[in-house]
């Protein structure tokens, strides 16, 4: 077998949050990546789907060694990672605050390969290749990032995160702060520079029609676990664990179908962390020791007791 | 049916020391009683500041240069203090975007849902927190009672966006006015949020103003539409007009570049970003962006022309567009 680019194995975090009245404190552990294991090949992209508060930022600055897990193993080629990789790179969100406002652009784009000893040469020639490929011209490397607009500006973000060539960039929510008409040119940029750099992406979002046009796979992930993985097909068209399903009958296009399907709320209890909101569980659900995943068939795996028979129903029905 | 809301040639400019821009021009449209209207577009593309405008909560620097706003034949612009106050919150009612800002992090959910009711249901206070636990409950809000007494930071965001609907629908508004009510919320607390503000509408009889950027949620939610491109309205009509069947290129484009759920063709993408206030181009203000722009957009400034019942555009080009 081939081994995978990144891999992360029962990856955890936990965070212990201090809660109540000054006299009295009670801890309280947050677990906000809770035995994550995925799997990234080369040039493939998987799209994490959360909501906020599921982890997913997390996992991505956790890959990349940004903060230490808790226990749990991050392999890149199938060596761990020591310290900070710069073949390991991130897009951010927030395009307006990801770029130094007193830097002009060349100061910025340069900074990263400065710091890593890269030859004045061999920079110039990398930032005039950089620009060729995101559309800007020369003429721009002299300015200040509040000379542009949001769009403009992520994709010098996304430039100076190739600066270092790197083989793998995890884009956490890269086009949700941005314009409709902007999100386009960004998404069809990032799978262009796929393409040209054969990268690899970790691409976080909480958007199930973003995240289907830029992933292979998809895995969604809630309260710090994922619950389903499966190629990004299989997972829109098929989804099987309820939480999937909930997602994809939230999206408005899907409203007049799911007009009166309940929303369930009920204590939290057992191993599932989505039993509390899930109008399936049962019983066996509550007192289940430990829900593991089901293998569906091509690599589609769920995270639920019922995931078979929903499977079955789905593929007779 | 008759006109709850109209608006009619509406130019909004904006004041700085240098010089007075102007951000919305010409901007007309209608509602009809129980029916929902949206307003789609960028941001910057004035939808918000249209909305703000009917409240009459403009920024200090900006001002109606020019046009009408009525509501239920009565002139909203030129009304006194005294008077909109008796209009807003009882007859028209705004959702903010944000629940966290538009709360009072200091006030208690009771006091701020029961303000509504004390200042213009003339109720007790007593009878006024009554009433703010059954509006809390009617949007899905658990243990109303107990809630009455917590502050806004110790409630989610869709339970503070929950609170913000309470408060508005208090007195029964005849126009709702939502503002991006869902932007700053999960998709399953989007849509349950959605299905509220529907149902609620239904329920009273009252207008919808959907003020939005997300074209499948006004395609799924409101009967007809409004694209705002750089401060003027693009193209309007029934949603199933112009959502499914778009004449102007920049709804057409807009259409097009969203990823679609049962499609992965690459996306068409709108070259370039829409311009700031100050820097519209001469002409048809979409015309830099427009693959078909020819000459005479980048002179003349088109009209918002009826190219079928109720389906209005501003476009020159509209038989090469079809």
């Amino acid at each position: 077998m081939i081994e995978p680019l990144i891999k992360t194995v029962k990856l955890k975090k936990y965070y212990s949050v201090s809660s109540g009245s000054f006299f009295n404190r009670k801890k309280t552990i947050v677990k906000a990546v809770d035995g994550v294991s995925i799997k990234i090949q080369k040039k493939e992209t998987l799209g994490i789907l959360g909501e906020s508060g599921c982890g997913k930022t997390t996992l991505g600055r956790l890959i990349l060694n940004l903060i230490k897990p808790t226990s749990g193993k991050i392999l890149y080629n199938g060596s761990p990672i020591q310290n900070i990789n710069p073949e390991l790179q991130i897009i951010f969100q927030d395009p307006y605050s990801s770029l130094d406002p007193s830097m002009t652009i060349e100061e910025s784009l340069n900074e990263p390969m400065v710091v890593n000893g890269i030859e004045r040469l061999e920079r110039e020639k990398r930032i005039n290749n950089l620009l060729d490929n995101i559309g800007f011209s020369k003429n721009i490397l002299s300015r200040y990032p509040h000379q542009f607009s949001g769009g403009q500006r992520q994709r010098i973000v996304i430039a100076r995160a190739l600066t270092l060539k790197p083989s793998f960039v995890v884009a956490d929510e890269p086009v949700s702060a941005l314009d409709v008409s902007i999100q386009a040119q960004i998404l069809n940029l990032l799978k262009d520079l796929r393409e040209i750099y054969s990268l690899s992406y970790l691409f976080i979002s909480h958007d199930l029609s973003v995240v289907k046009y830029i992933s292979d796979r998809i895995a969604v992930m809630y309260k710090g676990k994922i619950l389903e993985e499966g190629n990004s097909d299989d997972i829109c068209t098929n989804p099987v664990h309820p939480y999937t399903r909930l997602l994809i009958s939230s999206l408005p296009e899907y409203y007049s179908q799911h007009e009166d399907s309940k929303e369930i709320e009920r204590e939290e209890k057992g191993n599932c962390v989505f039993y509390h909101r899930c109008p399936f569980a049962d019983n066996k659900c509550e007192n289940a020791e430990s829900i593991k995943f089901k293998l569906l068939d091509n690599n589609h795996k769920v995270r639920c007791l019922k995931a078979k028979k929903f499977y079955q129903t789905k593929k007779s029905g | 049916m008759s006109k709850l809301l109209t608006v009619k040639n509406l130019c909004i400019s904006a004041k700085s020391d240098k010089e007075t821009v102007d951000i919305i021009s010409d901007v007309s449209f209608s509602l009809k009683k129980g029916e929902m209207f949206a307003i789609v577009g960028e941001s910057g593309s004035g939808k918000s500041i249209t909305a703000l405008s009917i409240m009459g909560l403009l920024p200090k620097n900006f001002y109606i240069s020019s046009g009408r706003i009525e509501f239920n034949g009565k002139d909203l612009i030129d009304i006194s203090t005294k008077e909109r106050r008796n209009i807003i919150g009882s007859k028209i009612s705004m959702i903010f975007q944000d629940p966290l800002t538009a709360l009072n992090p200091l006030l208690t959910i009771g006091f701020q849902v029961s303000e509504n009711l004390i200042t213009h249901g003339k109720m007790k206070k007593k009878d006024a927190l009554e009433e703010s636990a059954k509006l809390l409950e009617k949007v899905g809000i658990t243990n109303s009672r107990e809630r009455l007494s917590s502050y806004p930071h110790q409630l989610s965001g869709g339970m503070r966006q929950r609170v913000m609907i309470a408060s508005a629908i208090s007195m029964s508004p005849e126009l709702l006015i939502a503002d991006e009510p869902t932007t700053a919320l999960d998709v399953t607390v989007q849509a349950s949020i959605m299905r509220l503000i529907k149902k609620l509408c239904k329920d009273n009889d009252s207008s919808l103003m959907l003020i939005s950027h997300n074209l499948s949620l006004v395609k799924n939610t409101c009967s007809s539409v409004a694209v705002m491109y750089s401060g003027s309205i693009q193209e309007s009509g029934l949603c199933e007009d112009v959502l499914t069947n778009p004449l102007h290129p920049y709804t057409k484009m807009l259409i097009s570049c969203l990823p679609k759920m049962d499609s992965s063709e690459k996306l068409i993408s709108i070259s370039g970003t829409p311009p700031a206030p100050s820097e519209r181009p001469n002409g048809c203000s979409f015309n830099p962006r427009c693959p078909n722009a020819t000459d005479i957009c980048r002179k003349k400034t088109p009209e918002l022309k009826e190219v079928k019942k109720g389906h209005f555009v501003k476009c020159f080009n509209l038989e090469g567009n079809q």
